[in-house]
C-alpha cells in the first residue's frame, strides 16, 4: 500500500510535505510513468487539508515536469526521465544549508558524512 | 395490558443496563475505555446507575402488580427510559473525565481510494431490508380494499383506540421504514467517508483494524435497523389485519411482536456487536490511536464535541467510547443533525395533533 507521511507538528507546509512525499516516491520507482496521483478532493479529505493545499502541491510537481496536470482528469506521473533538470546550484544551497545546521548542532565533518549516507540508506530501503 | 407492557419494557433496558455496567472492570468504565484506571468517581457513577436501575426495576413490578391510575401513567410509561437516560448522563460525566491518548500529529495517507461504502455493508441484511419494505407495502395494498373506513390510528395509555382515520394514513409507517432504511445508509457512508488516516508505524495492521471496526459499526446499525423496521411492519400490518371483523385480537399481538423485536433489536445489536467493537478499539489504540488525523485542538467540552474549522471531514471517529461523531464547524452537520430530529419529532408531534382532532 503506497502511502504519503503528513505531520501537521513540523514546521514545513503541509503543501510542499505533499510534494516531497511525491517526489520521493518518483524518485524510488514507487509511482511510475502514467500512474494516476489521487484526485486533488480524495487527498485533501484524506490529509484532513484545504483542497488549495494539495491542487498548490501538484503544481509545484508539474513545474518540476513530473506530474502532468489537465483539467476534469487526474493528475497523472510523466516518470523521472521527462522531470526538469534540478538547479545544481540551488541543489547545493539546501544541502549546504543542511550542512550548516548540522555543524551547528555540533557535528563534526564524519558525523555530517555518516547522517547522510544514513539518509540515503533509508531513501532507498524505503 | 398497559403495565404488562411497562414491565416487559423495563426489564429489557434494566437487563441491558445490567449488562453495560457488569462491562466495567480496572480500566473500562461500563463500555468505554478512558485512557485511565478508574478512580472513586467512576466507582460512584457506576453505583449511582446500579440504584437507579434497580429503583426501576422494583417500579416496574410494582406497576405491573396494581394498575397505575391515570396521572401516574405517563411517569410509568418513561419508567423504561431511566436507566438508560440516567447510564447517558453517567457515561457523559465519565467521557469528560477521560484521557484519551493524543492522536499524533503525524500519520500516514494512502494513495488508493478508501475502501468504498459498499464493501462495509451486508448483502443479505440490505436485500432483507429491501424485501421486508417492499413485502409490507404490497400485503397492506392487498388487505386495503378490505379494510373498513375507519381503521384504529391512535391509542391510549392501556391500549384502547383514541383516534380512528383513513387506513391511507397507515402509509405513514412505510414512510417509517424507509426512512430508517435511509439512516442505516446515512451511517454507512458516514463511516466509509471517515478520514483514511494510518499510523507511521504498523499501517498495514492499523488499516486491518480499521477496516474491522467500520464493518462491525456498520453491521450494528444494519441488524438493529432490521429489528426496528420489523417492528414497524409487525405494527403496520396488525393494525390493518386487526382492522377486518373478527381479527381484533391481532392488534395485541402485533403490540407485543413489535415490543419483542424492537426491543429484542437493540439489545441483540449491542450485545453481539459492543464487546468485538470495544476489542478493535482497544487494538486501534495500541497501534497509533483512534481518531488519528483529527485536530487535537478541535475536540471541545471535554473531547466530546469536536469542532475545527480547517478540518474538511464531516464524519469523525469518537475518541472515546464507540461510534462516530460530527465536525460541527461543516453546515452540513448541523442540516443532517436537523433532518434527524424533525422527521421524529415531525412524525410524533402530527400524530398528537390528529390524535386530538
Amino acid at each position: 500500500m503506497l502511502t504519503i507521511e503528513v505531520d501537521f507538528g513540523s514546521d514545513r507546509p503541509v503543501y510542499r510535505q505533499i510534494a516531497e512525499q511525491f517526489r520521493g516516491l518518483v524518485a524510488r520507482g514507487d509511482l511510475i510513468d502514467g500512474e494516476e496521483l489521487p484526485s486533488v478532493r480524495q487527498l485533501a479529505a484524506n490529509v484532513g487539508v484545504n483542497l488549495n493545499t494539495v491542487a498548490k502541491a501538484y503544481r509545484i510537481l508539474a513545474d518540476e515536469g513530473l506530474v502532468d496536470l489537465r483539467h476534469g482528469s487526474r493528475a497523472r506521473v510523466l516518470g523521472g526521465a521527462r522531470a526538469r533538470a534540478p538547479e545544481v546550484e540551488e541543489l547545493e544551497r539546501e544541502l549546504g544549508d543542511v550542512i550548516s545546521r548540522l555543524v551547528l548542532q555540533g557535528r563534526g565533518r564524519e558525523e555530517v558524512q555518516a547522517f547522510f549516507e544514513t539518509a540515503v540508506e533509508r531513501f532507498f530501503e524505503r | 395490558m398497559l403495565s404488562r407492557i411497562i414491565l416487559a419494557s423495563t426489564i429489557v433496558t434494566v437487563v441491558l443496563v445490567v449488562w453495560l455496567v457488569a462491562r466495567t472492570d480496572r480500566e473500562r468504565v461500563f463500555y468505554m475505555d478512558l485512557g485511565r484506571k478508574l478512580d472513586a468517581n467512576d466507582r460512584a457513577r457506576v453505583r449511582r446507575v446500579r440504584v437507579v436501575t434497580l429503583g426501576s426495576a422494583l417500579i416496574g413490578v410494582a406497576g405491573a402488580a396494581f394498575t397505575p391510575i391515570p396521572t401516574a401513567v405517563l411517569v410509568s410509561t418513561l419508567l423504561p427510559f431511566v436507566p438508560i437516560v440516567w447510564l447517558l448522563i453517567e457515561v457523559v460525566g465519565a467521557v469528560k473525565s477521560a484521557k484519551p491518548m493524543e492522536a499524533s500529529l503525524r500519520f500516514r495517507v494512502p494513495l488508493t481510494d478508501p475502501p468504498p461504502a459498499k464493501q462495509y455493508v451486508s448483502l443479505p441484511l440490505q436485500v432483507a431490508q429491501g424485501a421486508l419494505v417492499l413485502l409490507s407495502a404490497a400485503a397492506f395494498v392487498l388487505v386495503r380494499s378490505h379494510l373498513p373506513e375507519l381503521v384504529p390510528l391512535h391509542f391510549d395509555a392501556a391500549g384502547r383506540p383514541n383516534r380512528w382515520g383513513s387506513p391511507d394514513e397507515l402509509w405513514a409507517l412505510g414512510g417509517i421504514m424507509l426512512f430508517c432504511w435511509a439512516l442505516s445508509w446515512l451511517i454507512v457512508v458516514g463511516v466509509a467517508k471517515e478520514r483514511w488516516a494510518l499510523p507511521t508505524t504498523q499501517t498495514e495492521a492499523y488499516a486491518r483494524a480499521s477496516r474491522r471496526r467500520r464493518s462491525l459499526l456498520v453491521r450494528m446499525v444494519e441488524v438493529l435497523m432490521l429489528c426496528v423496521n420489523g417492528a414497524v411492519a409487525v405494527s403496520w400490518l396488525g393494525i390493518a389485519l386487526g382492522s377486518l371483523p373478527g381479527m381484533s385480537h391481532l392488534l395485541a399481538i402485533s403490540v407485543v411482536a413489535a415490543l419483542v423485536l424492537s426491543a429484542g433489536g437493540a439489545v441483540g445489536s449491542l450485545v453481539a456487536f459492543l464487546a468485538p467493537l470495544a476489542a478493535v478499539q482497544r487494538e486501534l489504540t495500541a497501534l497509533g490511536g483512534v481518531a488519528l488525523g483529527t485536530r487535537p485542538d478541535g475536540w471541545r467540552w471535554g473531547g466530546m464535541i469536536y469542532y475545527a474549522p480547517d478540518d474538511p471531514a464531516l464524519f469523525i471517529p469518537k475518541r472515546i467510547g464507540i461510534g462516530q461523531t460530527f465536525n460541527f464547524a461543516r453546515p452540513a452537520a448541523w442540516l443532517i443533525l436537523i433532518v434527524l430530529l424533525v422527521v421524529p419529532i415531525g412524525i410524533a408531534f402530527t400524530s398528537m395533533l390528529l390524535s386530538r382532532r
